[in-house]
């Protein structure tokens, strides 16, 4: 009976230093599906669930990162067209983690940096590529937005420079 | 039960009780792996990615943590085992004892250096594998120590010979010159070196497309350098001459 009970307390005290550590880590450990980590936690959730949404195509609820009235303004095939130089359609992408997360002295700005390895249908090439998520919010009370409207933005006609 | 598991055990289960009971050198033994998980993450910080000289600096680590916490632990309980002997013990069952607690030890070190520089900074490749290669670097440096201890005559021996072993890893690596400039020589005697087989795990699965096949080829020579060292502390240990009573 005495053996059970040691195995099980040494059991929980491991299972709970894991999750503690990967609570102050911000996440960085793998949390079991938890939502652990506090803001950096936060951050690196919504930036892999930015990751998966690019992965599956899905630019509409790719661009609802952004702050409402940004929305309809992020291109978020013309990023993927940029950082990998071929069409999002010839681009599958294939991994991606958070390689760093990083909150700044004032909580109220946020960068993370991802990384990507993707295939380029076309010639069946596979390319890894590092680019930086910025996140915003008014207060600590607020939530998280993506600032991707400089490079994201759809260029008008008028704008129509190269890029 | 036979009786060489239970020596095994008993001798381990001492081991373990003498290994906790002085607390400071156990933390002194534990903390240096995250102190130095935490440096690489600050060198490496400065630059926001992981490079292969990281991947060496981790795998050559964890081959020093493996060396450094086995090499006394045979010639400081030298007097101790001979008496044993008497009774009965064999080197086979006294050496095993000191693997599995060593063990044990090396892995908690492992995730502590890996975890320290993953806390910071996510390294390429799945976190497991490298962890299990960071595990057999230190399983190795474990070997290398214990032949060390075995054949060292005093302690202070034992410890000086440690950064001998550990010199040839650096020497004999792409991290000296790269390695489409080694000689037949070189190229063969890097094979020998444990860190090598370690970096290659790291290597590969960091790679766009792993080869898997190396992955495990390097797995299975960790394995085999590990027990192969084993053994040979194990026959450090036998005796030139039976003592006759």
């Amino acid at each position: 009976m005495k053996k059970p009970l040691t195995v099980l307390a040494a059991v929980a005290v491991l299972g709970g230093g894991y999750l503690t550590v990967a609570h102050v880590s911000g996440a960085a450990f793998w949390t079991m599906g938890l939502p652990l980590g506090g803001d950096r936690g936060i951050l690196r959730r919504i930036s892999m669930d930015f990751m998966e949404d690019i992965q599956f195509k899905d630019f509409v609820s790719a661009a609802s990162y952004h702050a409402p009235e940004l929305m309809e303004t992020v291109d978020i095939p013309f990023l993927l067209q940029r950082l990998f130089q071929v069409r999002p359609e010839a681009l599958d992408v294939m991994d991606y983690e958070v390689v760093l997360a990083e909150i700044d002295s004032s909580g109220l700005r946020a960068r993370i940096r991802m990384r990507v390895r993707a295939k380029l249908l076309l010639d069946e090439r596979i390319e890894e590529r590092e680019f930086i998520l910025y996140f915003y919010r008014d207060s600590v009370n607020e939530p998280w937005y993506m600032r991707l409207e400089d490079s994201l933005r759809e260029l008008s006609p008028e704008e129509g420079m190269t890029h | 039960m036979s009786p060489a598991r239970t020596h095994t055990q008993i001798l381990a289960a001492r081991y373990r009780d003498c290994l906790f009971s002085d607390a400071g050198g156990l933390l002194l033994l534990l903390g240096q792996a995250p102190l130095i998980g935490w440096l690489c993450s600050v060198v490496w910080g400065s630059i926001e990615r992981d490079t292969p000289g990281l991947y060496f600096v981790l795998c050559l680590a964890a081959v020093w943590f493996g060396c450094i916490n086995a090499c006394r632990e045979i010639v400081k309980e030298r007097p101790i085992l001979e008496r044993e002997r008497l009774f009965g013990v064999r080197p086979r069952d006294y050496v095993l004892s000191k693997v599995r607690v060593l063990a044990g030890v090396g892995a908690v070190q492992v995730v502590l250096l890996q975890g320290a520089v993953e806390w910071n900074l996510g390294l390429r490749g799945p976190m497991a594998v490298e962890m299990l290669a960071l595990f057999g670097a230190s399983l190795t440096g474990t070997g290398l120590g214990l032949v060390v201890s075995a054949l060292a005559r005093t302690q202070e021996r034992a410890v000086f010979a440690v950064p001998l072993l550990l010199l040839p890893q650096i020497l004999f690596s792409e991290l000296a010159i790269p390695d489409n400039l080694y000689s037949d020589t070189v190229a063969v005697v890097e094979k020998l070196m444990p860190v090598h087989w370690a970096y290659r795990v790291f290597e590969e699965s960091a790679a766009l497309e792993p080869r898997w096949l190396m992955v495990a080829l390097s797995f299975a020579v960790l394995v085999v350098m590990a027990a192969a060292l084993i053994g040979a502390a194990m026959l450090a240990l036998i005796p030139k001459r039976e003592i006759v009573t």
